[in-house]
């Protein structure tokens, strides 16, 4: 389990720094900002321009990541 | 000249707006928000914040969650604690929740005074500003309280 978690971190890390600078890239410094403190907002903004910003695999990784993040840590406690 | 003006726009460039305006990224971002208030009120793991969980560094929006939690129980002490600036992050998401359920007449009306405020005071790019500032300032000066309330 704890190699699902680092495994489910990692991919999640790298899937937001990827999403965040085309976050960046598209809407600005200010809405990259938002994205930083908010990543729940990059997740979703990913999600709503994926068709858009071409990063279905991303997003997908990104979500499964996030999951099997949290199906590891309910296990783990 | 120019460079003053190049500020003075990206200052009063609307942050919100452009999030209201689209009904499905409110909807998600609503139903998200539902969601891990549900998960942190039964103590479950819920969102994971990346720069938290794999840099080990908390970012400016860790602890709002357990922060608007204690803000709806009037518990202002833990609030503050948390993040002292939940209750502008609350009236922030008000406007996206009525944006997701609001009729499209009343919900035009919305997105068209919160443009004209956001680009008459900039109150969006100065929230960030101070929320930037306020995270610097309890990860340097607060850091080990700071941390230890966090993780």
């Amino acid at each position: 389990m704890e190699i699902l978690l680092i495994v489910a971190g990692l991919a999640n890390l790298v899937c937001f720094i990827w999403v965040l600078v085309k976050l960046f890239a598209d809407k600005g410094p200010l809405h990259g900002i938002l994205g930083i403190v908010c990543s729940i907002y990059t997740f979703f903004w990913g999600w709503v321009n994926v068709s858009e910003q071409n990063i279905t695999p991303v997003m997908l990784v990104w979500t499964i990541s996030i999951v099997a993040g949290m199906v590891a840590q309910t296990a783990l406690v | 000249m120019a460079l003053s003006r190049k500020v003075s726009t990206s200052l009063f460039q609307p942050i919100v707006t452009p999030i209201l305006e689209s009904r499905p990224l409110c909807l998600t971002l609503t139903g998200a928000a539902l969601m891990q208030s549900a998960l942190v009120a039964f103590n479950k793991p819920g969102w994971i914040c990346p720069t938290r969980e794999y840099l080990g560094c908390p970012c400016p929006g860790c602890g709002l969650t357990r922060a608007v939690a204690a803000l709806f129980s009037g518990d202002l002490q833990t609030m503050m604690a948390y993040h002292a600036l939940a209750p502008f992050f609350v009236i922030g998401f008000s406007f996206v929740v009525a944006a997701a359920v609001l009729p499209h007449h009343q919900r035009q009306r919305l997105i068209t005074a919160v443009d004209w405020s956001e680009r008459r005071s900039g109150i969006a790019t100065i929230f960030l500003i101070t929320l930037f500032c306020y995270w610097f300032v309890r990860l340097v000066i607060f850091n080990q309280a700071y941390f230890n309330l966090i993780f």
